[in-house]
């Protein structure tokens, strides 16, 4: 089913383009071209947007089934969470570092093309597959919002040396927000998964390797929630810890299958 | 204005006991493991729940016989929480990078003891922290007991409901009434298990999609190219063109090859030849499993592989229950389409996979889970916590 995926890298390519002349123009002062620069953003966001919809409907099945589907779902979430959160709460840069982030995912599928099918085996065909995977994906993105955050955050940390000025980082405030909501959508995702192993297997939690180590991922941002409330973190602790926190739920989405441990996942991604 | 009793006492713990604590359950559990005893299986209903529901009342009773000291008032507070949980995300993460088959309690993490304590741990503070909010019954605290709580019920109900959970493997063969099932472990079925009802399996149904053609990267099995196979389908990838000389819907091993099989009940088969512009050439035969002989690859130069796959697009069992007092039932059974009947649900589990669509056995899965209802309680409450945190958002201690 070559044809669905027919548009991507055209389309992958453009939005790229697209993205970083926005983040050249968001760049430099200047009203026309911050009007310029938001353009560009939504229509890189469009193009990856047509790209999911051409999928959807040239496989007549969710196009969720494939790591590479779930990569181009990212790098339409991601910029999607970026704009959001800084027309909400005013970060002004967030946008492009996350376009940025979903430009490599969108690089990564242009390097590994897959194989798509219309395929979806009985265990897919459930009316948990898709707000599962969505909830999973906006987690995903918020987190990596924050973790994008937290990285700004220690890189102006670690370059403000005592006497010699450097820019002021803000808070952990916008990491901590970010973190929260994503932990939110994380849960409903875990929960929308155990409804529906109990619908299709007859159990809710098997420890399939995919399962613990979205628990792991879980428990991790559930402990930096705690600590956030109980105000135990200064602000560099906290931008480590949420950027070390995102490696774990990298970890859980990409490389949970390389060890010994994760072989046999009902979770693989097939394609 | 409260009096200086009636004011809690300060806390006199904090982070480096609660990591205490749990370092110190840890090496209990370690010691009780190495000991030699086993972590006993919880009790069957009544008895589970009433222990559930003593540990719950016992923490209340505890929370208010201290009057908030600061012991009992540390043990129910953030600092344990914090410990408890990341106690049991490195329990996890063992659980995550060591594989769960042979001996030594990392190797059997969740039965383990350091486990089983650590979630003893998680619902004594749990407990602790639900009652003492509980005081005050403000929006704010709602949402907050109603994330707690729901973890509560979920970890409670999972651990104390353990035992209460009965399920059965049913071998079901088509036409004849089946009385007996096996534990899910018993795959050689020496212990069958006497059922309170017949099952009888009407028809077995295994729909696919056509049979492909598989193009997958060697060694690592991924997949490359897929299309349709069929008479005289044509195609190409990566310089390589193939046609396919011969295809057979049901086809039967002969010699090196197959032919059709008479009677229909074969698996496809399709002979491929393929080329390349520099000359390269490779023919075959592609076939999945068929009579029991293994299936059927092309080798492509370039370090690729030619097979073939029908992929499942539905199990469906019709299965009919006649109960010992008389009544009988008819339902189907599908992956995602549980049937359900007097407290039983009913899951398509397997199949005679050498049969394939021929099968005419379907292995149903009967599941009694008395906890069910406890467990999608606590999953409505947590989710009603997590939409008051999305709507509120995290107020730290101590903030407006």
């Amino acid at each position: 089913m070559a044809g669905a995926w027919a548009p991507f890298p055209a389309l992958a390519t453009a939005a790229m383009a697209a993205w970083f002349a926005a983040i050249l123009l968001g760049a430099f002062p200047g009203a026309w071209r911050r009007r310029a620069s938001t353009v560009l953003y939504i229509a890189g966001e469009a193009m990856v947007v047509a790209c999911l919809v051409r999928l959807w409907i040239g496989l007549e099945r969710p196009p969720f089934r494939t790591l590479g589907e779930t990569r181009l779902w990212y790098a339409a979430l991601l910029p999607l969470c970026g704009y959001i959160v800084e027309w909400r709460w005013g970060i002004r840069w967030l946008s492009g570092f996350c376009s940025a982030l979903a430009c490599v995912f969108l690089a990564v599928n242009l390097a590994h093309p897959e194989a798509h099918d219309k395929v979806l085996v009985p265990a897919l065909r459930s009316p948990w597959f898709v707000p599962h995977v969505v909830v999973y994906l906006v987690g995903y993105s918020l987190l990596g919002a924050a973790a994008l955050v937290s990285v700004r955050g220690l890189w102006l940390e670690m370059r403000r040396t005592p006497g010699h000025g450097g820019e002021e980082p803000a808070g952990a405030e916008p990491a901590t927000r970010l973190a929260v909501l994503g932990f939110v959508f994380l849960t409903a995702g875990l929960l929308f998964g155990a409804v529906w192993a109990k619908e299709a297997w007859g159990h809710y939690w098997t420890w399939d390797p995919k399962e613990t180590w979205a628990l792991l991922t879980w428990l991790t941002y559930l402990v930096y929630i705690h600590l956030a409330w109980d105000r135990r973190l200064k602000r560099a602790g906290a931008f480590a810890y949420l950027a070390t926190a995102y490696l774990v739920l990298l970890f859980c989405w990409f490389g949970f299958s390389l060890l010994a441990a994760g072989q046999g996942s009902v979770h693989s991604y097939s394609g | 204005m409260a009096s200086q009793q009636d004011r809690p006492r300060p806390v006199a713990w904090g982070y480096p006991q609660a990591v205490a604590l749990v370092a110190g359950l840890f090496g209990v559990g370690l010691f009780a493991g190495l000991a030699g005893s086993g972590v006993p299986a919880p009790p069957r209903l009544p008895a589970s729940a009433f222990l559930l529901g003593a540990l719950f009342l016992g923490t209340g009773v505890l929370q208010r016989l201290s009057s908030g000291a600061g012991f009992v008032q540390w043990l129910g507070s953030v600092k344990v929480s914090v410990a408890s949980t990341a106690w049991l995300a490195v329990l996890t993460l063992v659980v995550g990078l060591v594989p769960q088959d042979g001996r030594g309690w990392y190797r059997q993490v969740v039965s383990s003891w350091p486990f089983a304590f650590a979630i003893l741990l998680l619902l004594v503070n749990l407990g602790l922290a639900i009652w003492r909010r509980s005081r005050s019954l403000s929006m704010r605290n709602l949402g907050w007991l109603a994330g707690h709580a729901g973890m509560w019920l979920v970890a409670g109900a999972m651990a104390a409901g353990s035992s209460d959970i009965v399920r059965l493997r049913i071998v079901g063969e088509k036409g004849r009434a089946v009385e007996t099932a096996f534990l899910p472990g018993d795959e050689e079925m020496t212990a069958p298990i006497p059922l309170p009802f017949a099952l009888i399996l009407e028809e077995f149904v295994l729909d696919r999609y056509p049979p492909r053609l598989v193009i997958s990267a060697h060694p690592s099995g991924k997949t490359m190219h897929t299309e349709t196979l069929a008479e005289g389908m044509e195609g190409g990838w990566k310089g390589w063109k193939w046609k396919a000389l011969r295809f057979i819907p049901s086809a039967r091993p002969r010699g090196e090859g197959f032919e059709p099989d008479p009677a229909g009940k074969g698996e496809f088969a399709a002979l491929l030849g393929f080329s390349r512009d520099d000359g390269a050439k490779a023919a075959g035969w592609l076939a999945p499993e068929v009579g029991g002989k293994p299936r059927r690859i092309v080798l492509l130069e370039g370090g690729w592989i030619a097979g073939s796959e029908a992929a499942p697009r539905l199990y469906r069992s019709t299965v009919t229950l006649a109960m010992k007092d008389g009544e009988r039932v008819r339902g189907t059974v599908e992956v995602n389409r549980p049937f359900s009947f007097r407290g039983w649900r009913f899951y398509q589990a397997s199949y005679d996979t050498a049969a394939g669509p021929r099968s005419r056995v379907s292995v149903i899965e009967a599941v009694r889970d008395a906890w069910l209802p406890v467990v999608w309680c606590g999953v409505g409450l947590l989710f009603a916590g997590m939409a008051y945190l999305f709507i509120a958002g995290l107020r730290p201690r101590g903030g407006a």
